[in-house]
């Protein structure tokens, strides 16, 4: 069974404690799929991710990884 | 708090005030002037032209130009729409069954040779089809944000 894991929380922590909210604004999107996306509870579309490694400026890859 | 959320709430209230309004009046005419008068307690169910406010709940993010539903609250409003017709599939095939049995219980087996339904049933099927979709879509709606949020392992 695969699962995608994130490192969104980090991320955020690194890029000068930026809020969940903040995030949300610059990805487009609700802080709750923020909350949600952190605790894994929802995956996001690719569009979604893209925007959101966007914000950070790092790969794809580095934001969201595929676990066996 | 979500808007979605306060919507869903917001509908199951009216939902719940309208069902309770209606099964009181129904009661109270069907004692105080017989059960053929007690059919004007349907109009209570026009409470429900309430739900049309449910908008109210979404003009915050819309006059800031905020994200009012992004693609997870999407998902989570057309999963339980999804959904509550379903549920509505499956009262309407009760609705359908349903009476063969009521004939039966009120007027005995023999009258199913050649059953009869009054017409007034029919708003009642009607109205409560819409209620059946409106409580399952918000219920689906609350269950969703509060527990899994589409996790979806695979």
């Amino acid at each position: 069974m695969s699962k995608l894991q994130n490192r969104i929380r980090r991320l955020r922590f690194e890029h000068g404690e930026m809020t969940q909210q903040k995030l949300a604004e610059k990805a487009g999107v609700t802080r709750q799929t923020i909350i949600a996306l952190e605790a894994s509870q929802y995956f996001p579309s690719l569009l979604l991710a893209f925007r959101i490694a966007r914000v950070f400026e790092v790969p794809i890859e580095q934001v969201f990884q595929l676990e066996e | 708090m979500h808007s979605q959320v306060k919507h869903a709430r917001f509908n199951l209230i009216v939902c719940a005030l309208a069902i309770f309004l209606t099964a009181a009046a129904y009661l109270l005419i069907s004692v105080l002037a017989g059960p053929h008068k007690a059919r004007g307690a349907l109009g209570f169910l026009g409470l429900l032209g309430l739900l049309g406010f449910g908008r109210i709940f979404y003009r915050k993010e819309t006059a800031e130009g905020g994200v009012v539903l992004d693609e997870r609250d999407s998902q989570i409003r057309d999963r339980s729409q999804v959904l509550a017709w379903r549920v509505v599939w499956l009262y309407w095939g009760l609705m359908c069954m349903g009476p063969w049995l009521w004939v039966a219980l009120r007027s005995g087996l023999a009258a199913l040779e050649a059953p009869t339904v009054p017409v007034e049933v029919l708003p009642w099927v009607f109205m409560v089809a819409f209620l059946v979709f409106t409580i399952a879509w918000s219920i689906s709606i609350l269950v969703n944000y509060r527990t899994r949020g589409l996790t979806r392992d695979e």
